[in-house]
């Protein structure tokens, strides 16, 4: 029963603190072997919504994000370009059927996409600050009230 | 005829003032439809513009991310579907990045596109590119001249509603009763009593007015007729007056001209002066005035006389009768008038004054002679002698008094009676009368006393007594006294001369009174020379 308890404070405390993770900071992070340690916001906005943005290296950059459900993915685009999830999934929609772009690939968690960043090189992902390791570099943060 | 006819057509007020609507209007609507078109299109323009904006604006979102993305297939979706709209002729797409994509429709160039930015659809300060589209003039040209065609249709069926109504308004406003008006004015005689009815219904406009002003213009009209003929009745009597009293009237009346020629004559006239007319055989009236009167240069200078002087003149003169010799006087009274040139003629009233004249001359003669003897008298006697006396003097001529006395008369008349001296007288008187000469006198001084003024012609003593001894011989002869006796009677006559005797009358005769008394003296019967004796018996 005490442990029912526990779990009940768990639950209630994980459901307060919700909101705090989603409104956690966001970061955009590179594979370190990229050379590239800063990117300007519409970088990071070509890069996420089909355009083909090459890196220093002469290859395109290739996006990863997180299920098309996921908090921090709503989360993430409007702060980027102020739209809804819906709407950038209509965007995508409308542009699957030209066959010539295809929206960002999908990592299924934080900690799946600091991994899936930290073994591809041409690969640039964002995460939660909290899910950040020292094996990715930050390359875009939003600022502090977006 | 039907060129006339056509003509007069025209002419009708109510055809000439649809005519002038109806070419007006149309020049009105030429330039109507010209303008209407120009606006239309330009109206029409704007709504493509509007039109196109809007269509922009429904595939605005993916040619913006056409653009951004470069995405082609996107670009060709976005300008194919604008190509289905039939206000576009055809559009292009093109990316700042390179990306060009044309879509249009056959015979279609791209110029004067409408073109429209396309932003950055997540960050919309930024342009990305932008989108042409060409909007379809074709379309709009014939939407413009379909509209055009539509108004101008309208406004020539409403030109020719309202010159059909004009014509017709016209036509039973003002044409048809204006007719009507100058029909009955036709009709109408100046002078009679008709008046022009009014059209029905335009009792009240101009046409009632005119047609009241005419009526009464006829009404002024027909009482000046009236008076006219009124007057000119009064001016045909009056002058039949004038024409009778001109006519008919006792006095001869007439009228000359300054040459003196008969211009016109009365009745009355040409019976007084009948007579020296028609020996004349004057036919026409303009003769010479002058060749009727017996002595012709008189008259005439006494009608030039007044028309120079502007005489009144009153006189009697004698006609000129040729043939006739019928002596005819007449009371003449001429003086002038002007005619209407201002020149002088002369009127002339004539009267037959013959009876009057002869009666006149009676009285004369009898004032002036002696009813038994007809020998001059005594107080015509006297006025002879007194004129023959200073011819005489005035003449340095000469002149015999003879005083006769009869012998014995007395008792012819004491034995016989008064009528047979009478007869004795009268014999005696005719005796001597017969025996002088034209110009010699004799006078019966009263009784039986009798003087004989004698004009020498040589003035000698032998022509006088030669005379004088003629003279006394006619005593000798025996006289009738009635049917049964005879008788005789002597004369002792006293001479004076002039100048030798005297140079008044009155002693001229006293001294041929005393030298008949000489001769009575000397025994009676002979005759005696104031200065000397009897110097015959």
């Amino acid at each position: 029963m005490r442990r029912l308890i526990i779990s009940a404070k768990l639950v209630l405390i994980f459901i307060v603190l919700l909101p705090i993770q989603v409104n956690a900071d966001i970061v955009v992070i590179l594979n370190p072997s990229s050379g590239i340690n800063e990117l300007t916001r519409l970088q990071v906005v070509d890069i996420y919504m089909g355009r083909k943005v090459t890196m220093p290296n002469g290859k395109l950059f290739v996006p990863y994000g997180h299920p098309t459900n996921s908090a921090i993915r709503a989360n993430f685009y409007k702060k980027l370009i102020g739209k809804s999830a819906a709407s950038v999934n209509a965007y995508w929609a409308r542009l699957i059927f030209t066959g010539r772009a295809s929206p960002p690939k999908m990592a299924p968690d934080g900690l799946k996409m600091a991994e899936i960043i930290e073994t591809n090189p041409n690969t640039i992902g964002y995460i939660n600050i909290n899910d950040l390791n020292d094996r990715v570099n930050v390359v875009f943060r939003f600022g502090p009230d977006e | 005829m039907l060129f006339l006819d056509l003509a007069r057509m025209n002419n009708k007020i109510h055809l000439r003032v649809t005519r002038i609507v109806l070419l007006s209007a149309s020049a009105f609507a030429v330039v109507v439809s010209f303008t209407s078109y120009f606006y239309t299109k330009s109206v029409e323009q704007k709504i493509m513009e509007n039109a196109l904006g809007q269509l922009f604006s429904t595939v605005k979102h993916p040619a913006q991310i056409a653009a951004y993305l470069d995405n082609e297939e996107l670009a060709s979706e976005v300008v194919e579907s604008l190509l289905n709209n039939d206000i576009v002729a055809g559009s292009i797409l093109t990316s700042k990045t390179g990306l060009n994509v044309v879509a249009k429709t056959k015979f279609t160039e791209l110029n004067n596109s409408l073109s429209y930015p396309l932003s950055d659809p997540f960050t919309p300060s930024e342009l990305v590119g932008e989108i042409n589209i060409q909007p379809n003039q074709v379309l709009l040209h014939e939407r413009v001249k379909a509209s055009a065609l539509e108004k101008v249709l309208i406004l020539i069926i409403q030109i020719l509603v309202i010159t059909v109504l004009i014509l017709t308004l016209l036509r039973r406003a003002l044409t048809d009763p204006i007719q009507s008006i100058a029909a009955n004015l036709h009709n109408i005689v100046p002078g009679d009593d008709s008046n022009l009815k009014c059209p029905f219904g335009h009792e009240r406009d101009e046409i009632g007015n005119l047609v009241s002003d005419i009526n009464k213009l006829l009404v002024s009209t027909r009482e000046t007729i009236k008076q006219e003929r009124l007057l000119r009745s009064r001016i045909e009597s009056l002058e039949k007056h004038f024409r009778l009293i001109f006519e008919r009237a006792s006095a001869g009346i007439f009228l000359l001209d300054n040459k003196l020629n008969l211009t016109s004559v009365n009745q009355a006239f040409k019976k007084i002066a009948g007579i020296a007319l028609e020996e004349r055989r004057v036919k026409k009236q303009n003769a010479y005035l002058p060749e009727f009167f017996f002595d012709p240069d008189i008259v005439h200078d006494l009608l030039q006389d007044v028309l120079k002087n502007d005489k009144k003149t009153a006189c009697d003169l004698r006609l000129g009768t040729l043939i006739t010799h019928e002596e005819r006087w007449l009371h003449c009274l001429f003086s002038t008038v002007k005619n209407d040139e201002g020149e002088n003629l002369i009127e002339g009233l004539v009267v037959d004054v013959t009876e009057r004249t002869f009666q006149m001359e009676k009285i004369l003669f009898e004032s002036e002679h002696d009813t038994l003897t007809k020998l001059f008298n005594r107080r015509a006697g006297e006025q002879l002698l007194n004129m023959m006396l200073s011819n005489a003097k005035k003449n340095n001529g000469q002149l015999a008094l003879l005083l006769i006395d009869l012998d014995g008369f007395k008792l012819i008349n004491d034995n016989y009676g008064h009528d047979a001296g009478d007869k004795v007288l009268v014999e005696i008187s005719r005796r001597m009368q017969a025996t002088i000469r034209k110009e010699d006198v004799l006078i019966r001084m009263g009784g039986d006393e009798f003087i004989v003024i004698f004009i020498p012609k040589e003035g000698s003593s032998d022509e006088i007594n030669l005379f004088v001894n003629k003279l006394h011989k006619q005593f000798d002869a025996e006289i009738e006294i009635n049917s049964m006796r005879k008788s005789k009677i002597g004369s002792s006559i006293g001479i004076a001369l002039y100048p030798q005797d005297g140079n008044e009358v009155e002693e001229l005769l006293v001294k041929a009174d005393i030298a008949m008394y000489q001769a009575k003296k000397n025994g009676k019967n002979c005759f005696s020379y104031f200065n000397s004796a009897c110097s015959f018996k």
